[in-house]
């Protein structure tokens, strides 16, 4: 059994959304890669624009993540950043989209 | 109303955020850039000429951005003063108060953190934008009353008296207003063969307002000295005009001061009223300073002028100056040393052109030119008499 974590998104952005989602399973893929070369100042970047544009589009998760992985790069905290990138990439598997025609900001529901 | 909103982020997920937000509130024009350079190019930057015909009335600016970053690219957008105005509200996922102080520094006018609320983000362009039009409302309108400004002193200069070279006498100024429009106003007419009036008035002020008044004396002066040529009865009609449109509770108190005089030179004597103008000098064929003092009150301020006139012999007599205030007045200088100055100047000489000689007193009365009141100097010169 897979946990559904259900996010609501406003749905002017629908057309951009799943575009929006294969970037982020890029961007696991992406930062696994610079965790092996540890380069940390474009993890921090990447951590950096996630926390911009997470909760924007209603996933707030991915601006926490983002905040965290900015700190960890900064930090250089291998460790850290090996269970961030992991919590990201289950968290991509397991959320589920809703789009609302009401405009919702900041509400996720597990 | 036409709104263009320029989006400057290296991140897609943002530009199409920013997009989508703003497109909903009713912006429907919205251009994206992924740089500051890709930016530089759609506002025409990085075109020889400079020119571009895109307006952009907002750009939402990403601070850490590669090669060109949002301070540096906000620095050079303010350097443009065709861009200068557009207002630039940066949008940054940085909250470092030394980074917005750069940002600040650069010309940036708001700024909003990342991730931000989008009720937030669309309060804060509102308010910008309304910013905008106002201050576009307002340079508008300082461009229309520049340009009325400008109009205005081409018509005040057109009704000054032009140089006149006649037989036995040449007149002539040098006239600098302080700001476009001067409160100084000068005349000479002659009255019949071998007969002059020569006018110079400073209102009190300076600006739009004095040159109105100043303005109103000229038109009258204009009618009256055909009709009217003796002194006292033409400070009596200038004092009546002061009172009756100047001195009212309709309008702020505004009085002049004025010399006016009539050189004869078929019988060689002058007769002058000064109204609480600095003195006038003439210089004598002795090397003396002959000084045309103040005969009465400033006019537009009492109803009933006590005007008296004097009269002065013009043999001997090669050269009048006639002069405001602002030639002899400095802060913390003595008006009473300044005119010595002037009286020295014409003593020394050394000048034959009258213009020459105005920008010698100009530059001995004062350390310069450069004066925050009007200025006028007029010069009479009495060529038979030299």
């Amino acid at each position: 059994l897979v946990l559904k974590i259900t996010v609501h998104v406003d749905q002017e952005l629908q057309e951009y959304i799943p575009m929006f989602l294969e970037n982020r399973k890029k961007e696991v893929s992406l930062l696994s890669e610079l965790l092996k070369k540890k380069d940390f100042e474009q993890i921090r970047m990447l951590g950096h624009g996630m926390k911009g544009f997470g909760s924007g589009y209603g996933f707030d998760f991915i601006t926490t993540i983002g905040k965290e992985l900015e700190g960890a790069a900064r930090n250089r905290d291998v460790g850290s950043i090996g269970r961030l990138i992991q919590d990201y990439a289950k968290y991509l598997n397991q959320v589920e989209v809703v789009f609302s025609p009401q405009e919702v900001d900041d509400e996720e529901s597990e | 109303m036409r709104t263009v909103i320029l989006i400057i982020d290296d991140s897609l997920d943002t530009r199409l955020l920013l997009k989508s937000i703003l497109e909903k509130a009713g912006y429907h024009e919205i251009l994206l850039a992924d740089s500051a350079q890709a930016a530089f190019s759609l506002l025409g930057m990085n075109e020889e000429s400079g020119s571009s015909e895109l307006k952009v009335d907002l750009i939402l600016m990403d601070i850490f951005m590669p090669e060109t970053d949002g301070i540096e690219a906000t620095k050079r957008i303010k350097q443009e003063e065709r861009l200068r105005d557009i207002p630039v509200v940066m949008v940054t996922g940085s909250s470092e108060v030394q980074v917005l102080d750069l940002a600040f520094q650069a010309g940036a006018i708001d700024y909003i953190t990342k991730p931000f609320r989008r009720a937030e983000l669309l309060w804060r362009i509102r308010s910008v934008l309304a910013l905008k039009r106002e201050m576009d409302e307002r340079k508008k309108r300082e461009q229309k009353l520049q340009r009325e400004i400008e109009v205005a002193k081409k018509v005040q200069l057109s009704v000054l008296s032009k140089p006149l070279h006649h037989n036995g006498i040449s007149i002539e100024a040098f006239y600098q207003p302080s700001e476009e429009l001067s409160g100084d106003m000068y005349g000479w007419y002659q009255i019949s063969d071998g007969r002059y009036a020569v006018f110079l008035c400073d209102v009190m002020g300076h600006g739009v307002s004095a040159a109105l008044v100043s303005m109103s004396i000229r038109t009258l002066l204009r009618d009256l000295v055909p009709q009217v040529v003796d002194p006292v009865d033409v400070m009596h009609r200038l004092n009546d005009h002061m009172i009756q449109f100047f001195s009212n509770t309709y309008s702020l108190n505004r009085y002049c001061t004025a010399i006016y005089m009539v050189i004869d030179l078929k019988k060689q004597v002058i007769e002058y009223v000064n109204a609480g103008h600095p003195p006038g000098l003439a210089l004598l064929n002795d090397n003396t300073i002959l000084s045309f003092e103040r005969t009465t009150t400033p006019l537009g301020f009492v109803p009933k002028l006590n005007v008296q006139k004097k009269t002065v012999p013009l043999e001997n007599m090669s050269l009048i100056l006639l002069y405001t205030d602002g030639v002899v007045e400095e802060p913390g200088k003595s008006i009473g040393e300044n005119i010595e100055k002037v009286k020295q100047t014409l003593r020394e000489g050394g000048v034959d052109d009258s213009q020459a000689l105005m920008r010698n007193v100009m530059v001995k009365a004062r350390t310069g030119t450069s004066s925050v009141d009007d200025i006028c100097l007029i010069t009479i010169q009495l060529t038979s008499n030299t």
